[in-house]
């Protein structure tokens, strides 16, 4: 524990963490989506087994659940809000899912068929499996939003209690 | 917004960049980039500053509003 805490311990002064958050924030982010693309692309164009990006997904989900759970615990959202959106933005952000999700599997199933010759029916397969994904990644989304955002909300309020009673104290 | 009362302070007090980082914490180059106004330092880092430079913060880093805009 003591060379944990000595091999760990910040001597860097409070400009060089900013520096280093940033840096640190856009590393993150340029990562988890490369990583993101890299899964869609080995698993719906290159028509991958799930085992074989297995390492991927649960890095991943890692990254995922703990940048949500992080955020949640401390009662914020994300950068352009500065207090939790209501059910009007999970709506927005669940459509932009669905779509874009909707149209990946949709040209992703239509062009990797291997049951269906005729562009026609191509197009048709594309577009009921477009709208059988979109629907599902829409309701799953927004579930998630709604549960994320009232979970936010709660402890955000929690927060704000804290603080009014610290007020009072003084 | 370049801060020159705080270096014009550490000059008074005949203090280089360096021994005014040492004695507040900080490196050199952070104290240079507050003069140079590039860094915006915790409450706590001006504290340490002013009492290191014997100043208030209302002289260190205290803006009028006309000055500022």
């Amino acid at each position: 524990m003591k060379l944990w805490k000595k091999l760990f311990a910040k001597r860097a002064d409070e400009r060089q963490q900013q520096e280093i958050y940033r840096v640190e924030h856009t590393s993150f982010w340029i990562t988890y989506w490369l990583l993101l693309i890299s899964i869609i692309y080995q698993r719906n164009i290159k028509g991958m087994p799930f085992e074989q990006i297995q390492g991927e997904w649960i890095t991943f989900m890692i990254a995922s659940i703990c940048i949500v759970v992080g955020c949640m615990w401390r009662g914020v959202w994300n950068f352009q809000h500065r207090k939790v959106p209501g059910v009007k933005a999970y709506l927005l952000y669940s459509l932009t899912g669905g779509v874009l999700g909707g149209i990946l599997f949709g040209v992703c199933t239509a062009a990797q068929n291997p049951y269906v010759e005729k562009l026609s029916d191509k197009v048709m397969v594309g577009l009921i499996a477009g709208a059988f994904d979109g629907g599902i990644i829409f309701v799953l989304c927004f579930v998630a939003f709604l549960i994320v955002g009232k979970v936010t909300k709660l402890r955000e309020q929690k927060i704000e209690k804290e603080m009014l009673g610290d007020e009072d104290d003084e | 917004m370049k801060n020159k009362r705080m270096k014009i302070a550490r000059i008074e007090k005949d203090l280089s960049q360096e021994q005014l980082a040492e004695k507040v914490g900080v490196t050199r180059q952070t104290i240079g980039m507050i003069e140079a106004g590039k860094f915006n330092p915790s409450l706590q880092l001006c504290i340490a500053i002013c009492r290191a430079l014997d100043r208030t913060l209302d002289g260190l880093f205290w803006e009028d509003e006309e000055k500022e805009e």
